[in-house]
């Protein structure tokens, strides 16, 4: 069981990784990984929407109608993001201008909707809850490297903030100012790190491939 | 049917469930999120009523100017005013009125308008002139800061409004300002030597006894020894007339500027109909006021009608 | 501030696609064929324009007079998801080539971010009612213009020489890379 467990993990996060092997949820991933503290706050308001909304639904799961069940879902989805996008704009307002509309973009974040349709309206509340837990670490993890490279060759500066009371919780320059590659900061550098991380993604699972193949 | 009803019950209660349970974090939240509005605003609000105690009022502006009402206790009302002038940017402004309709604070937050043009309603000059108004009176635009001032207006007029409103106090919406009068003196006689303003007449045309000259004049910008050129990498230019003169009475007639090549916001306040208007009958000896800051430029109205006069003697 | 200011910023400067990110999903899909390219883009101008219209009128005669500004996102969400099924219901029944053609990216119009991002901008951009129309159409328009130029390239690309693990949408990330350089240098035309 914890075998199953650990291997549906790692599938979520690389086999099936949703932003780098499904592209599901690139519109918020381009958007939001200019830096590793607005990618760690969207990580963990869709991993809570994603763990929220599954074991809701999969609570559910038996008493909604089939014909009507993805209004239904869209309609827990909005809410839960809603109640994600108050409490992020009173408690933590300095994440909430920086991730401005993409908040409530979560709602139309395909993995959510994916996973409710795929996984928890299938499948009972833990295992459900844990497949949001995987998927949302995937996410998570996606985003946090893509952020981490743009920040890094964009800026020279790593830094992560407490997004409560904007306390710097530290900030180190790696790349000196003269060096810094400042594309990587725009639209294009974000389209350019997400094609390599995507194809190194890719090169990696196709190098699995052939080895089973040669098994 | 009833397979729809019954589908369109079990969204309706779902979307009631959800609908409540926002409810409830919206009440919690809410108070949370209106107090740091209020609490990032309140450096701003100090500029004008420091220490005062500040709360939010409603914002019921329909004109889409106005970002925020705040009320000093017992002081009078701040607005925030966000409008376009003559930048891609808007410009941002606290106007404040004392409870007794006075002015009591015009602050500029954000501005990227023209230096030395627009940004002349957020300089000393204009606020000055706007501190001394109260809500009831008309604000004056600037000239040579068409765009901006107007833009300036316009947002006052709407705080205007709703305070007006607020407070019970008759006012006409209406109402322009008057444009503040173009300040004259120094006079300058014609028969004085203006050659150094290099009055060169371009055309000539007749009309029975009244002869047009259409004249090209150095101004502030061209003349030597002083050589203005080049300052402020402004690109003057001459200034062009056309000065109509009466061969029987020897006297002008009228004076119109064709073209303009001096400092804008400064020389062009010549360009005026009541300005040019001083110089109909005079003549060469006459003695006209020139317009005060922009002397050069009134100089060279001189130039162009002396020069006229002497061509029309001959 | 000017329409048609408005309307060139909407398309070219702040392209929904290339400046803001939203719309990848069909962006990635759809774009591998120049004809379901060009009907997925017609189809998402009606879809927005239809839906922010809607949304746009609910909001002013509705949520915001009783003070139910937090509903914004489920009323949209579902007005959306209702309009793109009355949507595929006219297709299916007038056009069934461009319904086949389109498949499975008709309904998930629902979950394309651009179309839920321009109803919410035209409430908090404070528009007004022709604000909103002229919005709700030139941003889709950027959207079709970014989508049939997208599709032009790509379905040369099948033709081309590809490492492997380059091939299908990692590659088209790549142009859509330079094509983001492209679109970049429309900032400040307006």
């Amino acid at each position: 069981m914890s075998e199953k467990k650990k291997s549906s993990f790692a599938t979520g996060l690389i086999a099936e990784n949703p932003v780098f092997g499904l592209y599901l949820g690139i519109c918020s991933t381009l958007a939001i990984s200019t830096n590793i503290n607005n990618a760690l706050g969207m990580g963990v308001a869709v991993t809570f929407v994603l763990i929220m909304s599954n074991v809701i639904i999969s609570l559910m799961r038996k008493i909604i109608p089939d014909e009507i069940r993805i209004p239904v879902y869209i309609v827990i989805i909005a809410s839960l993001v809603t109640i994600v996008e108050m409490l992020i704009h009173a408690y933590a307002p300095s994440l909430y201008t920086a991730l401005g509309a993409f908040i409530s973009l979560i709602v139309v974040n395909c993995i959510i909707l994916g996973r409710a349709e795929a996984f928890a309206s299938k499948n009972p509340v833990l295992p459900s809850a844990f497949d949001g837990l995987s998927m949302g670490c995937g996410y998570t993890l996606s985003l946090l490297a893509i952020s981490f490279i743009r920040q890094l060759l964009g800026t020279g500066i790593i830094s992560l903030s407490n997004p409560f009371t904007d306390a710097t919780i530290f900030s180190v320059t790696i790349i000196p100012e003269n060096y810094i590659i400042s594309l990587f900061t725009s639209q294009t550098g974000a389209f350019l790190t997400f094609a390599i991380c995507a194809a190194a993604l890719s090169a990696y699972v196709n190098k699995q491939k052939k080895k089973e193949a040669a098994k | 049917m009833k397979k729809i009803i019954y589908l369109s019950c079990f969204l309706g209660l779902v979307c009631a469930v959800a609908g409540g349970a926002l409810t409830i974090v919206n009440n919690a939240t809410a108070p949370i999120i209106e107090a740091m509005a209020l609490e990032s605003e309140k450096a701003n609000l100090e500029l004008i009523y420091p220490g005062a105690n500040f709360s939010e009022v409603e914002n019921t502006d329909e004109t889409g100017l106005i970002k925020g009402i705040y009320q000093a206790e017992g002081l009078g009302y701040i607005y925030k005013v966000e409008n376009y002038g003559y930048a891609s940017t808007p410009f941002t402004f606290l106007i404040a009125f004392n409870n007794d309709g006075t002015v009591a604070g015009y602050q500029v937050l954000s501005s990227s308008e023209t230096s030395g043009f627009g940004s002349r309603c957020f300089e000393e000059d204009y606020s000055n002139q706007v501190k001394a108004l109260t809500s009831a009176d008309a604000f004056p635009l600037l000239s040579g800061a068409t765009l901006t001032s107007t833009g300036v207006t316009n947002g006052i007029d709407a705080a205007k409004a709703h305070f007006n409103n607020l407070q019970g106090i008759e006012y006409d919406p209406n109402a322009k300002a008057e444009a503040p009068a173009l300040a004259t003196g120094n006079p300058v006689s014609l028969s004085d030597d203006l050659s150094s303003f290099d009055a060169k007449i371009d055309n000539e045309t007749a009309d029975g006894n009244l002869v047009t000259y259409t004249i090209r004049v150095k101004g502030y910008g061209l003349i030597d020894p002083e050589g203005h050129a080049g300052e402020s990498g402004h690109e003057y230019a001459r200034n062009y007339y056309d000065v109509t003169v009466d061969k029987d009475t020897m006297s002008i007639t009228s004076v119109k500027m064709t073209s303009f090549g001096d400092t804008e916001g400064i020389g062009d306040k010549v360009n005026n109909e009541e300005y040019l208007a001083l110089f109909e009958g005079a003549t060469l000896d006459s003695e006209i006021d020139t317009v005060t800051g922009a002397t050069w430029t009134s100089k060279s109205v001189h130039a162009a009608c002396k020069a006229a006069l002497e061509a029309a003697n001959q | 501030m000017n329409l048609v200011s408005m309307f060139i910023a909407a398309v070219l400067i702040n392209n929904i696609v290339l400046s803001k990110f939203l719309g990848m999903c069909p962006f990635l899909g759809v774009s591998k064929k120049m004809s379901s390219a060009l009907g997925m883009g017609v189809a998402v101008i009606f879809v927005i324009f239809g839906a922010s219209v809607i949304s746009y009128g609910l909001y002013y005669l509705i949520l915001e007079p009783l003070g139910l500004q937090y509903m914004q996102l489920i009323t949209f969400i579902l007005v959306i998801a209702s309009f793109v099924q009355f949507v595929e219901m006219f297709i299916k029944k007038f056009s069934p080539a461009l319904y086949k053609s389109l498949g499975v990216y008709l309904p998930l119009i629902t979950t394309n971010c651009a179309v839920l991002y321009v109803a919410q901008q035209n409430i908090s951009s404070g528009y007004n009612f022709i604000e909103t129309c002229i919005n709700s159409i030139a941003v889709p328009t950027g959207f079709l213009l970014v989508l049939v130029i997208f599709a032009a390239v790509r379905e040369r690309l099948e033709s081309s020489d590809i490492p492997e693990c380059f091939k299908g949408n990692p590659i088209a990330l790549i142009c859509a890379a330079i094509m983001a350089l492209a679109f970049s240098a429309f900032a400040g035309l307006v």
